[in-house]
């Protein structure tokens, strides 16, 4: 009776991430690309595998789950690898219509709209086949067409049809460095970010322009393609899972990684750091890791896969909360000593208006996947600099908002027929959490109030 | 004068000559003209044979009656006597066989040389070299009498006057005691090869206790009344060590039968058998027998019994597949196992009363709902710490027991499992706490945005005690002395060392997480008992309209707000704690941020 994670894949982004990521379940537990136990890890290793996979009759593992898109490309790509009998040939969806949502949200919205029921067919039927279903996680991206508009109408709807289970989402916030081909951007992630604030139980961020900015600064390749980006985000996602597949004393269930992380519930946009960061060929390079440099450097802003201009800002921002998830050859003894040197440096900012502290998480690593990195670490922390992110989105929204511009791909969709309330609505969502965020950074947070507090 | 002299051996061998006694005495009613022509020298001689005749007729007494028992003592008598007696009277007959020796062959020469005049003095004097050993056994004998001696007190008299002694007659009394020792040593013997206490007269200074339960193994205790001065108390722990595992051995080779005296020998000293044995039996033949030699030998069985039972422990890695069940059952190291487990447990409050058998039934089907294996579930046992034949018991007296393979129940004494009962107690009850706490952040998370803030921030605050203390008692207090455990065993060389390590593991974490300081103990019950009261008033309607939990609820929210409460006076306790330096760590994490002392140390 493990804690079943479904996880939702939608649009090019989402399922490329996904892909991505089951290939690192499959590797990390020993599966191969067909669903069948590698003879050296019929032992098993007190791994969980059946909080993300289930068994078949056949006894091969299949994950679960639910691919979703609106165009056949990605999932086309996926379904002619070699991991094409890895999946449920029932969870893999792909609109009949077969032409995408042509980066425009409410496209995507309202195609997830007519086709709501066979989706949740799909999804119900997953969930039901699952003891005790923990939640879902959905991969998406907030710019495009697909992931961010049939993934708000999804997300706004599996809220409301499993109000107990917990939604977590891994969503990719577009890069901002390279002048996009999507012109709709800004509506297309102000309208998702909406549903992210609203409706998701946590949002891990993934920023774009920060992993673009760690390929090329950290791990010198100069221009970093989406398999090696997307390399990335699967090791942040199978990390912040890791607890959950090797079960120890603590952390074993979704609730209790990301309950005390978001102490306050709107505020549940979560930032990531990994350390150490190698390619393939940087392995020769070895440092010596130690629970002491894993957690220091965690810390740092070059780290961290979000990028926010903490230096720069005038804004006192904070942590709300921080979990490392450290794996590898741990002395626990080192844990405590590490966060005690951590806090007497003083470098790192806290909230005042309530307790607040770095957890620590140590957790298995798969012995099937050999590291060069003696100890390693994820950092889930919760900063309210991320607000920086959402201003950017308001920002560049407003731009072209403004001039008006491209409005009329919207118009012609049900929704934004008659008039742009919806976008008003957002931008008003948005705008909150932005301030919601600043006020944390103050004394007084507890006795902040949302204005018009827009009911879900 | 010379005449007399058949008659002064015959006297001399034991027996009473009237006509001696009377010529000393001068009793005219024997008077004879020959007997009177003594002089008073001669006389004087005649008494001192007499004397020396006397002492040994004394012993001579006891020899005689003691191989006529049946004859002279009663039944009941003989067996207050004992071995230990016996033996003793066997050593006098050896002992005093020199004497005896010397008289025939006075008699002897006598018979032969007709003619040669045989001097009393001269005789005299041959015999008066056996006094001392005559007049020694005489007072040995005095004093068993006297006192009432018995057994390994006997034993211990002979040892003491041979070390004593200085004359020649020290080798003479060697012989007595050695075969007192003989006794000793054979029930050793028994005791080594079968566990098993031969001692018809109670003289061993070990005897069996009777144990309630089969699966306790201190089955044996020391008599020290009967303890001889060359058995040290360390030592003769030892022996009775030694006994107790050869009984635990016999148990787990053998279960179906309650009485075993198998002889396991071979099994437990294996090839140095026949060398600890002949050492244990070559004592007797120890010129000068003191306390060393014994504990020697002693120390060398000691050493092969620990060897065997060290190699026992880490064979198939056993002590550290305890140390792990330890780990995941008693300490909660199976997270997974207990998030499923305690779920199916009703309140687990202070005054909350709980069937053992549905605690056993929830394990079981916990085992099976995460696939655990079979082997695994059927190991551990529910009951109640202050009641065995109990059927319910209150969670904080819960006893959970677990079987452990030869010899690691030396380790895991049902003592040892109280005390982690008493862990896995107070750990169950944050651990429940918390997960209550994280279905709150479900139930309510869909709610968000009508609950008012105070709301969600005392579940917040509340959740972050409680999550602190849970990753201080399971990190910085169990997993540290964990892994300091599996250090120090690495460097372990003896049984009697991983019992140690582990003891002192035990205590650590008790120590650290309070389970020594009562006030701060029942300080955190509380505390859990009012969070689990908040948890029902959170999520269950009919709480909600209690007045009860009402009050607990309003009571919480002044935790984090108004002074003095229940948590800030505990946490003023546990900031005053200086003679372990961890609950600190727990202080330190709970104000990582500074926020948590400054709010509960000013004034509101």
């Amino acid at each position: 009776m493990p804690c079943e994670m479904i996880t939702v894949q939608l649009g090019q982004c989402g399922n490329q991430i996904g892909f991505e990521f089951w290939k690192k379940l499959c590797a990390e537990h020993g599966i191969n690309p067909e669903g069948v136990l590698e003879p050296f890890a019929t032992e098993g290793v007190g791994d969980r595998k059946d909080v993300f996979f289930y068994q078949a009759d056949d006894n091969h593992y299949v994950p679960r789950a639910v691919l979703l898109d609106l165009e056949p490309r990605v999932i086309h790509s996926i379904m002619s690898s070699n991991y094409s009998k890895l999946y449920n040939p029932e969870n893999v969806y792909l609109s009949k219509h077969g032409g995408g949502a042509g980066n425009n949200w409410a496209s995507g919205f309202s195609q997830g709209e007519r086709l709501q029921e066979e989706v949740f067919d799909i999804l119900d039927r997953e969930a039901e086949g699952g003891d005790s279903l923990q939640g879902f996680v959905l991969c998406h991206s907030i710019a495009g067409g697909t992931g961010s508009g049939m993934g708000s109408f999804i997300l706004e709807h599996l809220t409301d049809r499993y109000p107990k289970k917990i939604i977590e989402t891994y969503s990719v916030f577009p890069n901002q460095d390279e002048i996009s081909d999507v012109v709709v951007q800004p509506y297309n992630s102000l309208l998702t970010l909406k549903r992210l604030a609203q409706s998701a139980d946590c949002v891990v961020v993934l920023d774009n322009t920060a992993l673009n900015r760690i390929a090329t600064d950290r791990l010198h390749i100069e221009n970093p393609s989406f398999a090696q980006i997307n390399s990335l985000v699967s090791t942040i996602m199978s990390v912040s899972t890791a607890t959950l597949r090797y079960p120890s004393y603590m952390n074993n269930d979704l609730v209790g990684l990301i309950g005390p992380l978001i102490p306050s519930p709107r505020l549940h946009f979560l930032m990531t750091g990994y350390t150490p960061l190698t390619t393939d060929h940087e392995d020769a390079n070895i440092r010596k890791t130690t629970v002491f440099d894993v957690m220091r450097r965690l810390l740092q802003p070059k780290n961290m896969m979000v990028s926010t201009a903490q230096e720069r800002s005038t804004i006192p921002h904070c942590y709300l909360s921080i979990l490392n998830i450290i794996q590898g050859d741990v002395d626990p003894t080192q844990v405590y000593k590490s966060l005690q040197r951590i806090r007497e440096r003083k470098t790192v900012n806290f909230i005042n208006w309530g307790p607040s502290s770095i957890q620590v998480a140590l957790s298995k690593k798969s012995p099937y996947v050999p590291t060069a990195h003696r100890v390693s670490g994820l950092m889930l922390a919760n900063h309210t600099s991320i607000s920086q992110l959402f201003q950017r989105v308001l920002d560049q929204y407003d731009k072209l908002r403004h001039r008006e511009a491209f409005l009329d791909q919207f118009r012609k969709q049900n929704m934004f027929k008659d008039d742009l309330c919806e976008m008003d609505d957002s931008r008003a969502v948005v705008q909150n959490l932005v301030d919601e965020y600043l006020e944390a950074t103050k004394d007084t947070y507890l006795q902040w109030q949302p204005k018009n507090v827009v009911k879900n | 004068m010379e005449c007399l002299i058949p008659d002064i051996l015959f006297t001399l061998l034991g027996h009473k000559s009237e006509i001696l006694q009377c010529i000393v005495d001068n009793d005219s009613n024997f008077t004879d003209d020959e007997y009177m022509i003594l002089n008073t020298e001669d006389k004087q001689l005649l008494k001192c044979f007499l004397n020396l005749a006397e002492e040994y007729q004394k012993l001579n007494t006891v020899i005689v009656s003691f191989n006529r028992l049946q004859s002279i003592y009663s039944e009941s008598e003989s067996s207050k006597r004992g071995l230990y007696f016996e033996a003793f009277v066997n050593g006098m007959l050896i002992a005093l066989k020199p004497y005896r020796n010397c008289i025939n062959d006075i008699e002897k020469d006598l018979s032969n040389n007709k003619e040669n005049k045989c001097l009393l003095t001269e005789t005299l004097r041959k015999i008066e070299q056996h006094k001392p050993l005559i007049v020694a056994v005489n007072n040995i004998l005095d004093q068993i009498e006297l006192s009432q001696l018995h057994g390994g007190q006997i034993l211990n008299l002979i040892h003491e006057v041979v070390c004593m002694e200085f004359l020649d007659s020290k080798n003479q009394l060697s012989l007595i005691f050695n075969q007192c020792l003989q006794v000793l040593i054979s029930q050793l013997n028994t005791f080594f090869a079968r566990g098993m206490i031969f001692d018809p007269h109670s003289e061993f200074f070990i005897e069996s206790k009777y144990s309630k339960s089969k699966k306790e193994f201190k089955q044996f205790s020391l008599i020290p009344s009967l303890m001889p001065s060359f058995v040290p108390l360390s030592t003769a722990s030892k022996i009775t060590r030694i006994g107790d595992v050869i009984k635990s051995l016999q148990h787990s080779n053998d279960q179906s039968s309650l009485i075993n005296y198998k002889d396991i020998s071979i099994q437990l000293y294996g090839h140095k058998k026949d060398e600890l044995f002949s050492d244990l039996f070559n004592l007797v033949n120890v010129p000068l027998f003191t306390k060393n030699e014994f504990v020697q030998v002693i120390d060398k069985f000691y050493d092969v019994v620990d060897e065997y039972m060290l190699k026992a422990s880490f064979n198939n890695d056993s002590f550290g597949y305890h140390m792990k069940l330890v780990r995941d059952f008693y300490l909660l190291g199976n997270g997974e196992f207990y998030k499923h487990f305690l779920n199916k447990m009703c309140s687990l409050s202070l005054k909350s009363e709980h069937s053992l058998r549905a605690i056993k039934v929830a394990f079981i089907n916990t085992a099976q709902d995460i696939k655990m294996h079979k082997s695994v579930n059927q190991l551990f046992g529910f009951s109640s710490l202050e009641n065995e034949e109990a059927d319910e018991t209150t969670w904080t007296k819960i006893k959970v027991t677990f079987e452990t393979k030869w010899p690691l129940q030396f380790i895991f004494t049902s003592s040892v499992q109280e005390n982690y009962s008493k862990l896995f107690a107070f750990l169950s009850r944050i651990k429940r706490v918390q997960t209550n706490l994280h279905t709150i952040w479900i139930e309510k998370k869909s709610k968000s945005y009508e609950i008012n803030a105070h709301n969600v921030q005392l579940k917040t605050k509340l959740s972050f005690l409680i999550d602190t203390l849970y990753s201080y008692l399971q990190m910085d207090v169990i997993e540290d002395e964990y892994f300091l455990l599996l250090e120090k065993l690495t460097n372990a060389n003896d049984f009697q060392s991983i019992k140690h390590i582990h003891d002192i593991f035990q205590t650590n974490i008790m120590r650290d997480s309070f389970l020594f300081m009562e006030e701060i103990y029942l300080g955190f019950n509380r505390i859990l008992d009012m969070c689990e009261n908040y948890c029902r008033y959170m999520t269950d309607i009919t709480a909600a309209l209690n007045p009860q939990y009402k009050q607990c609820f309003d009571e919480l929210h002044l935790f984090f707000t108004k002074k003095p409460n229940k948590l800030v006076s505990l946490i003023n306790i546990i900031r005053k704690i200086h003679v372990t330096p961890k609950p600190n760590q727990f202080i330190v994490r709970l104000n990582y941020n500074y926020w948590f002392l400054q709010t509960i140390s000013c004034d509101a």
